[in-house]
């Protein structure tokens, strides 16, 4: 006999801890991010100080070989690699649907997306990204274009996979039988089935193109007119006293503690949504 | 098996493509003295455009751009006035002992973490070493190796930060440099070990835990099996893949391994892109670029084909 109690909704679950912390995390990072202009002390691009000098009460984290104010550059910095890791991941996301469902489907353009998933999963990312900034000259929207396009393959394979799983069930041969056109089933039935794989892509590849923002930008790939993490670490290794000195420590350490915090938000945060969009055990 | 060499040969195609082609794209010409007031004489413009054939027609560029690649001619670098094949020969057996040598350790490490988490998975011990490994992977390889060289080598000063050897090391016997050469390699070495290891420790685990209850297994021990014998049989399972995952690391070893190369100025393939990328030596990125691009795409190949005969499952039907 099925009592009520197990028809009615499950209980909700305490968060745990890593999913709060991580949830806190990403809030600051956003927070600093958004209201950068109202929070800045100074134009992180303007000569405020002497070059290099350590946290001082004016600037809290000392100041850099150009005398840019550190802090301002810390917070502007936050905001560019949002801006990067959520663009990018937001364009890689679209272009895995499109591939996934085109090649998963079985209209005529699914020949065509094999082929190029094929091809993309077989390009080599990491060199080709390093050529195409180069070529293309280093800059905010080329560098989200190009993470996007190198990240995209490998999560059309698997959103192919699950459209191609839904097409064969027998609600959907039921709606084709009904005479539900092939866009309605699409929007209808497979969207909703690849929509959790989707998010957690997602925060993956956000999670992934803040990394590589930050490893390009230490390869001397940031864009040099616009604060980023990646520019902050690039232009501290420069300095050659950085680990001879305790420069490392306020010139070196927000940046790379601020990408470890975002990074650890994301995979916090998106494995507790992960586990309540997809509650069966694994 | 020839539909995947087709494929891996037309992404091969797409790089050597893209590679002759990204220059010529780009606004500008190579005769045209660029931002110089002083434009170049007609005299020179028109020796250099012979001298390069520039007035051919593309495919008769593309061709002669083929020939030479076939001769092993990747160019010439602007900066440092070199062939690029002999720069990139210089720094490769760097990278490929730091890096490779990495992937390896880090390879057996992971594979023994892995076998502990998956025999013994309540145990303490256990559970400290796997949250230590996995947490520690979970750092970004730069500020792993900047917190070694804060640690070790520049507080307690017992690692050398930076660069491959001790300069004028050659006159020192043979015992000597390879001891130096050690001593360079621990700390970037290190880095690698710890950022690569987590990913193999998670792959034997969860390929060993599913087969330690099965059936087989009971069967195999109560027919009397030795140790040794029913630990290859679990292992056997874990083989395909740590294989591919091995493979693809070394693969993509042959780039280098920039950042960390940047950070401890390893003279390898990654530094070697660096310092390309700073000097906007162009011959000298495509060179890089097409060399570590297929070598990844060879073992790529390579693996697709082990890989069927490893696990014959995975065989293309």
């Amino acid at each position: 006999m099925i009592t009520t109690a197990a028809l009615s909704a499950p209980r909700p679950r305490a968060l745990p801890a890593a999913a709060l912390i991580g949830a806190a995390l990403l809030l600051f990072v956003a927070a600093a991010a958004t209201l950068t202009p109202l929070l800045l002390p100074m134009d992180p691009q303007r000569i405020v100080g002497d070059p290099v000098s350590g946290p001082t009460p004016r600037f809290w984290l000392g100041t850099n070989a150009q005398g840019h104010d550190l802090f301002s550059q810390m917070i502007y910095g936050a905001q560019t690699s949002l801006l990067v890791g959520f663009s990018a991941a937001a364009l890689s996301v679209i272009l895995s649907a499109l591939a996934g469902v085109a090649a998963g489907s079985r209209g005529r353009g699914r020949g065509v997306a094999l082929t190029v998933i094929d091809l993309f999963l077989a390009v080599p990312s990491m060199p080709l990204a390093v050529l195409l900034i180069v070529t293309l000259g280093p800059g905010l929207w080329s560098l989200i274009g190009i993470l996007a396009l190198l990240s995209w393959a490998p999560f059309a394979r698997i959103v192919r996979m699950q459209v191609s799983a839904t097409w064969g069930r027998d609600y959907v041969e039921a709606a084709r039988a009904l005479g539900a056109s092939e866009a309605r089933i699409i929007r209808s039935a497979i969207v909703p089935e690849i929509a959790p794989i989707l998010f957690t892509k997602f925060l993956l590849t956000a999670r992934w193109a803040i990394l590589m923002e930050a490893t390009l930008g230490l390869l001397g790939l940031a864009d040099p007119s616009r604060v980023s993490w990646g520019l902050i670490l690039h232009q501290a290794l420069t300095y050659p006293l950085l680990f001879v000195t305790d420069a490392w420590a306020w010139w070196a350490g927000p940046p790379a503690i601020g990408i470890v915090a975002t990074t650890l938000g994301l995979i916090a945060a998106g494995r507790e949504i992960e586990s309540r969009l997809n509650p069966s055990p694994r | 098996m020839t539909h995947r060499l087709l494929r891996y040969a037309g992404v091969a195609v797409l790089v050597v493509g893209l590679n002759f082609l990204l220059p010529r794209w780009l606004p500008g010409s190579p005769v045209a003295g660029g931002d110089q007031t002083a434009a170049l004489p007609a005299a020179a413009r028109q020796a250099l455009t012979e001298t390069y054939h520039l007035r051919d027609p593309l495919w008769r560029q593309f061709t002669r751009y083929l020939a030479d690649l076939a001769h092993g001619d990747l160019g010439w670098s602007m900066t440092s006035h070199r062939a690029v094949r002999l720069m990139l020969a210089e720094r490769l057996p760097w990278t490929l002992g730091l890096v490779g040598g990495a992937v390896l350790v880090a390879a057996v490490f992971g594979a023994a973490v892995g076998w502990r988490a998956a025999t013994h998975p309540r145990q303490n011990g256990t559970r400290v070493l796997t949250s230590a490994v996995f947490g520690i992977g979970a750092l970004p390889e730069f500020l792993l190796g900047m917190l070694l060289i804060v640690g070790l080598a520049s507080k307690l000063r017992v690692f050398p930060p930076g660069g491959g050897q001790t300069l004028f090391i050659d006159d020192a016997g043979v015992l000597q440099r390879l001891i130096d050469l050690a001593w360079h390699a621990v700390l970037p070495g290190l880095t690698l070990v710890l950022i690569i290891a987590p990913a193999f420790a998670l792959l034997v685990r969860n390929a060993i835990a599913p087969v330690l209850g099965a059936p087989f297994l009971t069967a195999a021990r109560a027919r009397g099996l030795p140790a040794r014998r029913l630990a290859w049989h679990v292992w056997r399972n874990a083989l395909p893949p740590v294989v591919t995952l091995l493979g693809l690391r070394l693969g993509a070893a042959v780039a280098g391994a920039a950042v960390v190369e940047r950070l401890f100025a390893y003279p390898g393939m990654g530094w070697l892109l660096f310092e390309a990328v700073s000097t906007r030596d162009y011959p000298l990125l495509q060179g890089i670029v097409l060399v570590s691009s297929l070598a990844v795409l060879t073992m790529n190949f390579a693996l697709d084909a082990i890989g069927a005969w490893l696990d014959p499952r995975t065989a293309p039907s």
